[in-house]
């Protein structure tokens, strides 16, 4: 197994609500080796956003909270990182692809410029070389009329040729660790297929270890190698892609994914949404923070919070957070 | 069957922008669509990133003028109505722009952006809006104390649901909604299908829901409408169209559709090149990429082709395709 370029040990963020203080990402603990891509699932406003950009030292304060035990990239512990180290590893070391282009792209600048721009300070290609660099990081987006891409601005572009752009200038850096926010929503399915085959081209040929942060679980089955479910900013499974799809042990990813429509040619399908609404926050249940949506909840699951452990034994890299797992008898109901 | 005039009617659209370098420094990102949208009916519009999708649906709105072709609203063209008349008109369909962040105003908060439209067509009476505003929200699976924040304090879900609630909250006749679910996972998703689908029953609200996940459209859908490079290619009532897509592209798209399961192959990638907007290929705009493609296919626009099958209505179904002969 290659080793692990970005170590995260009880990442922690809270934010300030309407009610009061929300710790929204709970001491998450997780690695991601090289050239491997880690999926990152969870419900709408689970924190999988405020993870990445805890990870990226972009969380705003003073309106969120980040602490860490540590948040190893290589050798280097970004939590001990003062701003102006952590802006030189960003970009050049770890990258983002920002869930919203608008956010990340300048409405005042051509994007051949901001992409050059990119190119010239993480590669040291001089002006020439960067336009050419540019210009075929575009095409393998799937960009046709890259030379009028190069001359437009951002509101001149569609919105998944605003994310293609995103993806190719984060591409460019080739970092080690790039964190890829819903990168191809605005992506029809053949471009889609085109581009996750360049970012996993993008870990073959340069190592790079990409976090997938995606809610499409067909996207999961295409791209990663192995997957992190998020529930109200825990961690509650993680595992290799294949166990996760034939043999989910937590109630809420087997719910997820009974929840996924499947285009099937006879039948519209309809689909079962999980009972139930997320938890606020602000107020979340003591023990398991599923109860409340939970089939297999009994009093222990409102009381005691399950903690991460392997599913079968001390050295699987399969583990669950939940004291009655659908592999093991199911529970009083 | 329909013997109003539909709600929506589009009719040979063209939408063009101004860039730099191409045919006379024009770009056609529509290039004469048309289609129709009956009340209480949900039209799917699919297509290629890039294809004309949004400009479709700003035109529609008058957001960009559309440079030749015609929209008419209950038969009635809208770039011809008085002020007065587009006003009500403009309660009456609302869009979903594709990117919340933008739409939604930075400065305000969540209140403010879903009560002022409430206000300004004055919707309910004054007290009563507050508590609109969150029943609205609850429907899209948020809770009340959204409605103090402001839309950095949200996540990228939250503030595509809020942005939907603002279109609901009038209770327009027509919604048009622009990759309005894209950023939700499977669970709400279902959530605000059941929802779509339960306004069009009983409010009769029609919507042309653009949307890259094709198991929504199923979902949804009534008829479906395929765009490839400014030009719609086939339009097709929806079971049809996942059973028995005619046009390659249609075919391509549908087989490209991620499978929740990782032992299945992935899809391939779509070979050839993808043609420039700017310098259309002639003839048939897909054929660069065809995997049927045929000589005349290079040099002769493939026109509409209404297929003709036993028990299938006979304006149902409409391709481009020149695999097609009536
Ligand atoms: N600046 C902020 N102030 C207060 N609350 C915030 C702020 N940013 C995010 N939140 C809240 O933190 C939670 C996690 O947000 P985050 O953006 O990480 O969700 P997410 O998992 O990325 O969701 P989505 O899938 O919808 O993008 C949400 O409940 C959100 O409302
Ligand atoms: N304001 C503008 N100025 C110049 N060109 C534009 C402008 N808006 C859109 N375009 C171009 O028009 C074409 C169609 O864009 P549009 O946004 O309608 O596509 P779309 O089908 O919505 O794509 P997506 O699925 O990626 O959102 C693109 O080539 C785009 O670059
Ligand atoms: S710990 Fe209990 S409530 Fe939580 S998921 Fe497991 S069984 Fe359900
Ligand atoms: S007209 Fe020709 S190139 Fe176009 S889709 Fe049909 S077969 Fe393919
Ligand atoms: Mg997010
Ligand atoms: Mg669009």
């Amino acid at each position: 197994m290659n080793r692990a370029v970005l170590s995260v040990r009880n990442l922690s963020v809270s934010v300030q609500t309407g009610l009061g203080l929300a710790r929204v990402v709970d001491r998450l603990s997780f690695s991601l080796r090289e050239g491997e891509v880690l999926g990152l699932v969870g419900e709408s406003g689970c924190g999988k956003s405020i993870t990445a950009a805890a990870l990226m030292g972009l969380v705003p304060s003073p309106a969120g909270i980040v602490t860490a035990d540590q948040i190893m990239l290589g050798d280097k512990n970004l939590v001990q990182l003062d701003e102006a180290s952590l802006r030189r590893v960003r970009g050049s070391e770890i990258s983002m692809i920002f869930q919203e282009p608008l956010t990340a792209l300048d409405p005042v600048f051509s994007i051949g410029s901001q992409l050059s721009t990119v190119i010239r300070r993480h590669r040291g290609e001089n002006r020439h070389q960067a336009r050419r660099s540019s210009v075929e990081m575009l095409e393998r987006v799937g960009m046709a009329d890259a030379h009028r891409i190069m001359q437009s601005y951002p509101h001149q572009l569609s919105g998944g040729m605003r994310q293609r752009v995103m993806i190719a200038m984060a591409m460019a850096c080739r970092p080690r660790v790039l964190i890829a926010d819903e990168p191809t929503t605005a992506l029809d399915v053949t471009t889609q297929a085109q581009v996750l085959e360049q970012l996993s081209e993008l870990g073959q040929s340069f190592g790079t270890a990409i976090l997938l942060i995606t809610h499409d679980l067909g996207v999961v089955a295409q791209a990663c190698d192995r997957a992190l479910i998020m529930y109200c900013g825990r961690i509650v499974e993680e595992a290799p892609v294949e166990a996760l799809f034939t043999a989910p042990t937590h109630p809420y990813t087997a719910g997820l994914l009974a929840a996924v429509p499947r285009i099937s040619s006879a039948q519209v399908q309809r689909v079962q949404a999980i009972p139930g609404l997320v938890p606020h926050p602000a107020a979340l249940p003591d023990g398991c923070h599923f109860a409340d949506r939970c089939p297999r909840a009994d009093s222990q699951c409102r009381t005691l919070t399950p903690q991460l452990q392997a599913v079968d034994g001390q050295k699987s890299i399969h583990r669950h957070a939940c004291h009655h797992p659908l592999s093991s008898p199911s529970h009083a109901h | 069957m329909h013997t109003n005039p539909p709600l929506l009617s589009v009719r040979d659209l063209v939408v063009k922008y101004r860039v730099k370098g191409g045919r006379g420094g024009l770009l056609t990102a529509v290039n004469g669509v048309s289609f129709d949208i009956h009340a209480g009916s949900i039209f799917g519009l699919v297509g290629e990133s890039g294809s004309g999708k949004t400009s479709l649906a700003h035109s529609i709105m008058q957001l960009v003028q559309p440079c030749a072709g015609e929209v008419l609203f209950h038969g009635e063209n809208l770039a011809h109505m008085k002020q007065a008349s587009l006003q009500k008109t403009r309660r009456n369909i609302q869009l979903v722009f594709q990117d919340p962040l933008a739409s939604l105003s930075p400065r305000r908060s969540i209140a403010q952006t879903l009560i002022e439209p409430l206000d300004h067509f004055r919707i309910d009476v004054a007290g009563k809006r507050h508590a609109r505003a969150c029943r609205a929200l609850e429907t899209v699976g948020l809770e009340p104390d959204v409605l103090q924040r402001f839309p950095h304090e949200l996540s990228s879900g939250q503030r595509q649901r809020v942005a939907l609630a603002r279109a609901l909250l009038p209770e327009p006749e027509l919604i048009i909604a622009d990759e309005a679910v894209s950023s939700l996972d499977v669970s709400v998703q279902a959530r605000i299908i059941e929802l779509i689908l339960d306004l069009r029953q009983n409010l009769g609200i029609a919507f042309l829901f653009i949307a890259h996940d094709l198991a929504v459209i199923q979902q949804l859908a009534d008829r479906v409408g395929v765009m490839y490079l400014g030009k719609m290619i086939e339009i097709a009532p929806a079971h049809r169209l996942f059973r028995q897509a005619a046009h390659p592209y249609t075919r391509a798209l549908l087989e490209a559709v991620p499978v929740p399961d990782p032992a299945h192959a992935n899809p391939v990638v779509l070979q050839g090149e993808p043609p420039s907007a700017l310098t259309p290929p002639a003839g048939c705009v897909f054929h660069t990429r065809c995997p049927q493609v045929m000589e005349q296919c290079r040099v002769l626009e493939p026109l509409d082709t209404q297929i003709n099958e036993p028990g299938l209505k006979n304006t149902a179904h409409h391709v481009w395709c020149h695999l097609w002969k009536e």
